[in-house]
């Protein structure tokens, strides 16, 4: 089969290079931002193309990769010649070999209106949003935004390989944030939500606002939070950014060859009730995609079942050194790097979408069963270290929990403790889970987690 | 100055817009962005090499209070002049009126100078120097069971040109190395890091001894495995001076980046003359700090680096500025606008922001101290423009008793308003430094910034611990 990709193949058989592979990455975006009711900028549409490539030098059991990347076709052959020149500096002793697999899993990953027509679907969310919120404040509210970003993204990927490979995916992403400011005149308060979607009908202007909008308004009546040990509900927004640093972290096989996890095989690391799974095939999830950025065919792995840590999760460098099979988690990852960038990034072993089993309890079971607790909408910035598990985190919105029922809005005080601490002390999880990005991790699918003994600090 | 035939090319484009949206639009500029990278990353079981490369156009028009934009990778005339052409399109539906004000012409051609150009330091030296690195911090205990070393250099090359005439190209050269230790001990697994970075070559590995700097988390780390967690309340603290510019940076000087207060988005608003922290407090934005990893010649709206004091003596005298919030609220810019790449909008940003040094020893910062906490390391701090509250985390600490530093603490959280803390400032370090990290604007745009200052002690500061 020929395929488009087959002129850059040929460079690399003209530098005399056996082993190779390269990944295209095109991305198109296109944006508006809004400062208060007023459109501040339009960008559109904003358009890259890069080429990563990795090239693998061979002597004995010594092995070396070289990468390297450019952003015009023109580069190309400099790029190659200096990837092979990395693989002869960096040989070590290890296995690798690219991966042969035909086989794709099948998943939807695309939003047909943003792949074919971006602008008009992003004009027509904000004049939806923008009318939303003009009703709002004409019917006596004080609330209004302050700024908002409408943005979609259409990834396109090829990835063809030494071993036979070629394969092509397409994805698309819809980012909303917007900061709601309300006053009475005296005090200010905020609700800054930001979140992606794969489709922009999964933050609907009417379904959302009511929510975000009631968020902003209770946060003008804030308290600071109480101080003491005490039950923590947390929402799957908080939990994406908890869990997915530390226990996608644990669960990967990189840290196994390390000796950098504290998860082993069998190994009782939570509750009974908590189960997750690495979903890399869930519909319109995150992270969800036919084949990984190695070209393995991205699985549902079983990480945690009923609180019992039992598989490792594999990129293909880290499943040939442990005699494993590829879980499909080679993701190419760069921390505070922006993703449109991805052909540049190393392949790192990393979690997919973390998928949270529900539970069997209602929303509102999850509450009333609460003496005292805080149920929490959104952190600061919550950030664990990966290794120790270890965070402090500042409430932004959060309710105080009174004997069964939401009462006192929070703000202020600090969640504080170590993840791996908190998944010992469930007592209870939602029964429906969504998907959702945190601020600091991308990719969940979970429902609200109730948590015991957890200190916070206020006053 | 070694212009290559590229941006020979991109002059003789961005020359040409003129004739396509000059008296189309009220003001319109072009940006080339090319950034290039080396990176040498190594730990127990790999090594990599790579060079990232990036190049592309942001072509922007203002009209009718609204910035129209476009970015592409294609670095042609005709993809350019057909970008141009769209964006003089009518807009839409008109914004609030807003007039640009109007600033000089200004032609730069300069390169940041380095003593050593790293892209002229051969591959085998730097990887001999990364691995220098990893074994003089993995020697340091048994219990150092990992060590992730990251070599990081690299180029940016940008010019700009506006309808006012201005044509200036820059170069900026970076170079930073990260050490990231991992100790364990039993089930028990901590790390610690530390980064040396400068806008300089090579030269900034000479300006300290690595495989010395390499040892210090290594140190760290096997003390973290016995760190005790922190006590959570009210304490008098002593930060060290990454912790303080993280205080400089994240908590007080993003609420005065001037985008914010035209959004009615600032609890700083309002208080430009007013006393915001102790009279011991002064706290600067310096895009020209020498070697400053923040440092620049000119910023993404060609407004050449200046240094622009936010804090003087406890009184805040100004907010940083692009050219929209500068004509808005009638001040001078700041030359604040930057982008991280060609691929993102222009947002108003910090350089080098730090409080200035003081005239105290650690010493005396601590001697009057009987019972509190010592925060050091900087990890991470989040903004909250319109709360003005903090969050500002440091990966170690210690408790200070009588005067004495004594036992080390995991993770601490420091959290509360950002004004109480500034106004309880009681005594500034003279030992002055500056780290090198990025920031984001939200949780994107990351840009090279830095921050620091001296040792700060500050009274009822209100911490946590992870």
């Amino acid at each position: 089969m020929r395929t488009d990709m087959d002129k850059y193949q040929r460079l690399f058989r003209k530098a005399k290079i056996a082993e190779y592979d390269i990944y295209r990455l095109k991305v198109t975006i296109n944006e508006v931002q809004l400062r208060g009711f007023d459109v501040d900028i339009v960008r559109e549409p904003v358009e890259t193309l890069g080429f990563g490539m990795r090239v693998l030098s061979r002597e004995g059991e010594l092995v070396g990769i070289g990468l390297s990347s450019c952003s015009q076709e023109s580069e190309l052959e400099t790029c190659i010649e200096n990837a092979k020149l990395f693989s002869t500096l960096n040989k070590q002793k290890m296995k690798y070999e690219f991966t042969q697999s035909k086989r794709d899993s099948s998943v939807a990953t695309v939003d047909k209106a943003i792949r074919d027509n971006p602008v008009e679907t992003i004009n027509d969310y904000t004049r939806s949003l923008l009318d939303y919120l003009k009703d709002e404040a004409q019917s006596g509210s004080s609330v209004k935004p302050t700024f908002g970003k409408i943005r979609t993204y259409l990834f396109e990927t090829a990835l063809e390989n030494s071993a036979g490979l070629a394969k092509k995916k397409a994805e698309t992403y819809f980012y909303l944030e917007l900061a709601l400011k309300v006053s009475d005149g005296v005090k200010l308060a905020e609700f800054w939500p930001r979140k992606y979607k794969r489709r922009i009908s999964d933050l609907k202007v009417e379904e959302l606002m009511p929510h975000w909008i009631k968020l902003a308004k209770d946060t003008l009546d804030a308290k600071m939070a109480p101080a003491g040990q005490m039950s923590v509900i947390m929402n799957p927004e908080s939990l994406c950014d908890a869990i997915v640093p530390t226990v996608g972290f644990h669960a990967a096989g990189e840290q196994k060859l390390k000796n950098q996890t504290v998860f082993d095989k069998g190994k009782v690391v939570a509750s009974e009730e908590l189960s997750i799974m690495d979903d890399g095939l869930l519909d319109y999830a995150l992270m969800s995609a036919p084949f990984d950025d190695e070209g393995n065919p991205q699985q549902q792995t079983s990480i945690i079942n009923k609180g019992v840590f039992e598989n490792f999760i594999y990129d293909q460098k880290h499943a040939l050194m442990l005699n494993e099979k590829s879980t499909g988690n080679g993701i190419k990852t760069q921390p505070s790097a922006n993703p449109v960038n991805k052909h540049t990034f190393a392949v790192v072993n990393n979690p997919t979408n973390i998928s949270i089993k529900p539970g069997n309890l209602s929303f509102d079971q999850l509450v009333s069963e609460v003496k005292d607790g805080v149920l929490i909408e959104q952190f600061s910035w919550l950030y664990p270290d990966p290794f120790s598990s270890g965070f402090s985190t500042e409430i932004r919105n959060a309710y105080l929990i009174k004997n069964g029922e939401i009462t006192q809005p929070l703000k202020g005080g600090m969640v504080a403790g170590k993840v791996f601490d908190l998944v010992k002390n469930i007592s209870g999880i939602s029964n429906s889970a969504r998907i959702e990005s945190g601020a600091t991790a991308f990719s969940i699918v979970a429902p609200y987690i109730r948590f015991e003994n957890v200190t916070v600090a206020g006053k | 100055m070694s212009r290559n035939s590229q941006v020979d090319q991109v002059y003789d484009i961005f020359e040409s817009l003129g004739g396509v949206l000059d008296g189309k639009v009220e003001y319109w500029d072009a940006l080339y962005d090319s950034q290039s990278q080396c990176i040498i990353a190594k730990d127990k079981v790999e090594e990599q090499i790579s060079t990232p490369k990036l190049a592309g156009v942001i072509l922007r028009a203002f009209k009718d209070g609204i910035w129209f934009s476009s970015s592409s990778y294609q670095v042609d005339k005709k993809t350019l002049v057909d970008m141009a052409k769209k964006l003089v399109k009518p807009a839409p539906k008109p914004g609030t009126k807003i007039k640009l004000q109007a600033l000089k012409t200004e032609k730069t051609d300069q390169e940041l100078p380095v003593k050593k150009d790293p892209t002229k330091i051969p591959l085998e030296d730097k990887l001999e120097d990364v691995r220098r690195v990893y074994k003089a911090c993995g020697a340091v205990d048994k219990r150092i069971i990992n060590v992730r070393v990251r070599h990081l250099d690299t180029r940016i090359e940008r010019v700009f040109a506006n309808s006012e005439g201005s044509l200036m190209r820059q170069v900026v050269i970076r170079t930073r190395l990260l050490v990231y230790p991992v100790a364990r001990e039993g089930d028990k697994v901590r790390a610690d890091f530390i980064t040396w970075g400068k806008t300089k070559g090579y030269e900034t590995y000479e300006e300290r001894d690595i495989e010395e700097l390499a040892k210090e988390p290594a140190k760290s780390a096997i003390e973290l495995l016995g760190a005790k967690t922190p006590p959570s309340g009210e304490f008098t603290v002593v930060v060290d001076g990454y912790m303080a510019g993280t205080i400089a940076h994240e908590s007080f000087g993003h609420g005065l980046e001037a985008d914010q207060v035209i959004r009615d988005r600032s609890y700083l608003s309002s208080l430009v003359g007013e006393k915001v922290a102790s009279k011991q407090a002064t706290i600067i934005d310096s895009s020209v700090l020498p070697g400053g990893y923040g440092s620049y010649v000119f910023d993404d709206e060609g407004v050449l680096a200046k240094e622009n004091v936010l804090v003087e003596n406890g009184i805040l005298k100004g907010f940083l500025h692009d050219r929209l919030t500068s004509s808005i609220l009638g001040s001078e810019p700041t030359s604040s606008s930057r982008v991280e790449s060609f691929l993102t909008r222009h947002n108003v940003r910090m350089s080098n922001t730090y409080f200035a040094p003081g005239d105290m020893t650690l010493e005396e910062l601590l001697e009057p101290v009987k019972y509190g906490v010592m925060l050091i390391h900087a990890s991470f701090g989040m903004e909250d423009p319109l709360g003005g509250g903090i969050q500002c985390t440091s990966s170690k600490g210690y408790m200070i008793e009588n005067g004495v530093a004594t036992t080390p603490l995991s993770e601490i959280a420091l959290s509360g308003k950002v004004l109480d803390l500034l106004k309880n400032i009681d005594g500034v370090g003279k030992e002055f430094e500056t780290g090198s990290g990025t920031c984001g604007k939200g949780s994107e745009d990351f840009i090279p910034v830095g921050d620091g200052g001296g040792h700060l002690r500050i009274k009822k500061a209100i911490i946590s611990g992870g």
